[in-house]
Formats: C-alpha cells, sequence, structure tokens
C-alpha cells in the first residue's frame, strides 16, 4: 500500500466510525423539532460540555491557528485570550439567556430578538445576518477539509473532489439525526483530537530539535520579532490584539449555534460548572502553536500558512499518523460544520420563512423545510468554498465582526429595562453596515484597531442614545418581556 | 459537585462576607448612570436574575490579566520553561481563569442559597 492509500483509509475509517456514531444517537427518538434542534433541552453538562466543546474546536483552531502562528506569529496569540475569555463573558449571560429561552420556548436566537424586541422585522434582520456571518465560517470548514484531504493523499486528490464528498456525507447524518448526533460525535472527535495535538505539539519539537524550549530557543534566535506583536506583520500589535480580543470573545457566544445550544442544557446551573471548565479545554491548543511556530524553522516557505501544520507532520511521522491527524483534523471540520448547517436551517424555516411567507405552517412542516434546506444550504457552501481563496483566519474574523452586533442587543435586552426595539434595531443596522464598509474597502484593522471592534463601539452608542430618544416599546413589549 | 464547591468557596473567599445587600441587589452595568427617573417605563417584570457584583468583579480579572495588560507581558524575556514570556503568561491565565469562574461559581451559588434563606 503507498503512503497516499494508508493515510486516505485511516482517515475514511475514523470519518465513517464518527458517522455510525451519529446515527446511532438519533435512533428510538421522535425527532419533533425540539428534540432536532435543542435537543429535548435535557442535556447535562457532559453533554453540554461536548456540543459546545465540539463546535468551539473547528478546522479554524487545528489549522488556522497554526497557519497564523507559522505565518503571522506572535498576533496568532489572540486565540488564547479570547477563548478563554469568552468563557467569562459566557458565565454572566448564558444562563439568563438559559432562563428567558426556558420560559418562552426559545429555540433559535432569532427568537430571543422577536420575544424581547416583539419586532418581526428586526427578529428578521437578525436571522439574515446570521445566516450570512455562517457562511464565511462554513467556508473555512470546507475548505479545512479539503487541505486535509490533498496533504493526506500527497496532493494526489484535490481539494474540491474532497468537499463534495463531506458536505454530502454530513448533510446525511444532520438530516437523520439532529443535535444529538453531533454532540455524540464531539466525543470521538475530542479524544481523536485530544490525542493528535498532544502527539504533534510534543512531537514536532522533540523529534527535531530535542524539545519545546531548544526549538523557542531556535527561533527566537533566526526571527526575533516573530514570537511577540506584531510578528510577520506591520499592523497587528497591541492595540489590534486587545480590541479583537474584545470583539470576538463578546462574539463568541452570538453565533447563532452557540447561543442555540445554551438551549440544550438541562438547567442554567449547567450551563455556569461548563463556564468554569471550559477555558482549561484551551489548553489543547497551546499544543497547535507549538507545531506552527516548529514550522517555521522547518518548512519555510509555504504558499499558504494553512498548509504548515499538516506538512509539518507529514515530513515527521509515519503516513498512518499523518492518518490519524487528518481524521481527527477532518471531524474537526465536520462536526461544527453540522451544527452550522443545523442552526442555519432552522433559522431559516421557523424565523424567515414562516413568518414572512406561511404564517399557518404546523411546527412538524417547519422541522420538514429545515431539513430540506439542510441539502440546500450543504450545496451552497460548498459551491463558496469551491471558490474561497483567503486564509482560515480572516474567515473566521469577518463572521465574527457580523455577529458581534448582536451583542448590545442581547446583554441590553437582558441587563437593561430601557432599551428599545428602534434603538437596537438602529444600532445593529449601523454596526453591521460600518462592519460591511470597513472590511470591504480593506480598512481593516482601522487605527490599529480591529474593524469589528469599531462597528461595535458605533453600535453601541446608537442603541443606547436612540433607546433613551425612544419612547418603551407599547403594551406588547410589557407582556412579552416577561422576561 | 455542589457540596464539593461550597465546601472550597468558604476555604476561597468566604471571608468576603456575601451580606443580602450587596448580593440580592441587582447590579446593571449600563443601568446606573442612564436608568429612566420615570418608574412607569420600568414596570416590566423582570425575572432575569442578575449576576452579583463579586461575581462580576472576579469576571474582570481575567480581561485584566490577558487582554488590558498586553503591553506588560508581551515579551519573550524571560523564558520559563522554555516558553517564551508572552505563552507562558497566556497559559497560567488559561488556569487561573478557570480558577476565577469557579470562585465566581462559588460565590453566586452562596449569594442564592443567602436570597432564599432570607426569602
Amino acid at each position: 500500500m503507498s503512503s497516499a492509500a494508508i493515510s486516505l483509509t485511516m482517515i475514511f475509517v475514523i470519518v465513517a466510525i464518527g458517522a455510525v456514531i451519529g446515527f446511532l444517537a438519533g435512533v428510538h427518538r421522535k425527532m419533533d423539532l425540539e428534540q432536532w434542534t435543542v435537543g429535548g433541552r435535557g442535556f447535562g453538562v457532559v453533554l453540554v460540555f461536548l456540543l459546545m466543546a465540539g463546535e468551539v474546536y473547528t478546522t479554524f483552531a487545528f489549522l488556522g491557528a497554526s497557519g497564523w502562528a507559522y505565518s503571522r506569529g506572535g498576533p496568532t496569540l489572540y486565540v488564547l485570550a479570547y477563548l478563554t475569555l469568552a468563557y467569562v463573558v459566557s458565565f454572566f449571560i448564558l444562563p439568563q439567556i438559559w432562563e428567558v429561552g426556558r420560559k418562552h420556548g426559545m429555540q433559535t436566537q432569532s427568537d430571543f430578538f422577536s420575544v424581547r424586541y416583539g419586532n418581526k422585522y428586526l427578529a428578521g434582520f437578525v436571522c439574515v445576518v446570521g445566516i450570512v456571518c455562517f457562511i464565511p465560517y462554513l467556508q473555512l470548514q470546507l475548505t479545512g477539509i479539503g487541505i486535509i484531504v490533498s496533504v493526506a493523499s500527497y496532493d494526489g486528490i484535490g481539494r474540491t473532489p474532497a468537499m463534495a464528498v463531506a458536505v454530502v456525507s454530513l448533510a446525511a447524518f444532520v438530516f437523520a439525526s439532529g443535535v444529538r448526533a453531533v454532540a455524540w460525535v464531539s466525543v470521538v472527535k475530542d479524544a481523536l483530537m485530544v490525542f493528535a495535538t498532544l502527539a504533534i505539539g510534543i512531537g514536532i519539537p522533540l523529534i527535531h530539535f530535542g524539545g519545546i524550549g531548544p526549538m523557542f530557543a531556535a527561533l527566537a534566535h533566526a526571527r526575533p520579532g516573530h514570537l511577540t506583536m506584531p510578528g510577520a506583520t506591520t499592523n497587528l500589535g497591541h492595540a489590534w490584539f486587545i480590541s479583537t480580543v474584545l470583539l470576538t470573545s463578546m462574539g463568541f457566544y452570538m453565533w447563532p449555534h452557540a447561543f442555540a445550544a445554551t438551549f440544550t442544557a438541562r438547567s442554567a446551573d449547567t450551563l455556569r460548572r461548563n463556564a468554569v471548565v471550559m477555558p482549561l479545554y484551551t489548553l489543547t491548543l497551546v499544543f497547535i502553536f507549538f507545531a506552527g511556530f516548529a514550522a517555521v524553522l522547518l518548512v519555510p516557505g509555504l504558499a499558504s500558512g494553512d498548509l504548515a501544520m499538516l506538512t509539518v507532520v507529514r515530513d515527521s511521522f509515519p503516513p498512518w499518523f499523518l492518518g490519524v491527524v487528518g481524521g481527527a483534523g477532518a471531524l474537526t471540520a465536520m462536526v461544527p460544520a453540522a451544527i452550522f448547517i443545523l442552526t442555519a436551517a432552522t433559522l431559516f424555516a421557523k424565523n424567515l420563512y414562516r413568518p414572512v411567507f406561511a404564517p399557518a405552517m404546523t411546527d412538524d412542516q417547519v422541522a420538514k423545510l429545515a431539513r430540506s434546506m439542510v441539502i440546500v444550504l450543504g450545496l451552497i457552501s460548498l459551491g463558496l468554498a469551491i471558490y474561497s481563496s483567503t486564509t482560515l483566519v480572516s474567515m473566521l474574523l469577518t463572521g465574527y465582526a457580523g455577529v458581534t452586533q448582536f451583542f448590545p442587543g442581547v446583554v441590553l435586552g437582558l441587563y437593561w429595562k430601557r432599551v428599545t426595539a428602534s434603538g437596537v434595531f438602529g444600532g445593529m443596522i449601523c454596526g453591521v453596515a460600518a462592519a460591511v464598509f470597513l472590511m470591504l474597502s480593506h480598512r481593516d484593522p482601522l487605527f490599529g484597531l480591529s474593524a469589528g471592534f469599531l462597528a461595535l463601539g458605533l453600535n453601541f452608542l446608537i442603541t443606547v442614545l436612540a433607546s433613551l430618544l425612544t419612547p418603551t416599546n407599547g403594551p406588547r413589549s410589557s407582556s412579552t418581556a416577561g422576561f | 459537585m455542589s457540596r464539593g464547591l461550597s465546601f472550597w468557596s468558604r476555604l476561597w473567599i468566604g471571608h468576603w462576607r456575601c451580606n443580602n445587600q450587596e448580593c440580592a441587589e441587582s447590579w446593571i452595568p449600563l443601568a446606573i448612570p442612564i436608568s429612566p427617573a420615570d418608574a412607569s417605563l420600568c414596570d416590566l417584570p423582570v425575572a432575569v436574575k442578575k449576576p452579583s457584583a463579586g461575581a462580576l468583579l472576579l469576571g474582570l480579572i481575567p480581561f485584566a490579566a490577558m487582554c488590558f495588560s498586553v503591553s506588560l507581558w508581551d515579551r519573550i524575556d524571560p523564558v520559563l520553561f522554555g516558553l517564551p514570556f508572552n505563552l507562558f503568561w497566556l497559559i497560567c491565565w488559561i488556569v487561573l481563569t478557570s480558577a476565577c469562574l469557579w470562585a465566581a461559581y462559588a460565590w453566586e451559588t452562596a449569594c442564592e442559597k443567602r436570597g432564599r434563606r432570607a426569602r
């Protein structure tokens, strides 16, 4: 058997095991909309942890973070800070969101806005922005799978067919078993990912440099500026770090899927305990950075930083191990991608299509429509991934700049009675518009600050000012904000 | 688990005396300076429990350490355990953040218990 065949077989076996576990999780349960989207609201600490860990540690962490460590250096440390601080933010908002969600039977993020602000246009807008922001994130996962398969096949298989197979299989298991499948596949994925990460992060520096310490010493000697900010860049300094960490840690749970994962928890307490444990999971990322930094000296001059980690693994380990890493990476891309597709499909069917086009639809019909949307969304994202060219990290940051614009509406909605629908709507439109404008005109970072952060500041300002200038909502809000 | 935490909370932050005035009273980040004088605007039944001030302070510590103070720790020297100082600092604070949230959890649990007893 050739090296490529060995590593590809390994990847296939791992993904197949994941898929079987996914299908089994959904058997023997009646799949109504509630069960499919929020797992019957009965997940305890362990399942919520797995679900959240499953969606957090995506290809972005696996290939993107090491890619930035390789190509940018110091600025990549923002990943460690923002993931950890995101859980601090979650401690103070998720239990409250859960309480409100249970009281009003919420299943999606858009439900939250519709209940709190009693404005279906605002809820629809949230829904559209959420779905649009998923696109770069989904694209990121599929591109990741493409990279993994093409590196693991020793460049024998192109990215496009690999991504096509991935889309079909993930749409199939989401279609069949919903959110429960995703939580259980995470078990396999997380175990493999931790194993692969530790082996790579410790093994590569050990093989080539004799340890992690000597590796950093060699890197600091060869590229003195690489390990601190701004690293290999000119404009990603400390102001960028602070603004990006604030933006992304606040935006983390504003992703519609992360928001919806809140509703799967059994109690508010589950979410608090989860926030206590989750930061520790960030430690696995440190080992991924080791591999990325080692690659700077070992495989200089790659076309894209995103290839760095796998290329180093391929050059340092036997093919079967490349297959294990590739399999872990493929599941790491497919699990989150499945969640994104699931969330976007539910959002589309329940919060956009039904309120606007077919108010008479029953929950069962919505569930059916959501399931067919899974296939449609899978195909759309595949099409986009084939034509994408940016790095994995910039895809993620683009999505973040958009979803974080929900933050003022969520936090003020929970804690400030005076906030009004018009205030939130106005702030959000300005925030999204500012983010889109700055990103499209390549003004990110602006004045050394992340563009999304500037947009968020504007959003907060307008939300507060406009809320103070407009009267609190009519009788509708006093009844709905039984908040 | 909760019994274990309350034991540790007594050991860790027990001396902070979580009295009702501070804990039961809501602490609203933005509303203090700009809340409307007209009470009729606030008659919405707000059932969401606000985090206590103590827990919020504990939550601010990681932000100060990992985010705002970046220019103080973003350097290579001193190299500790073979790691550049910025990486070493962040690794330490990943663990310490978990500890801060643990303390915040214990604090909130203690506040809840107290609130229930007061009622």
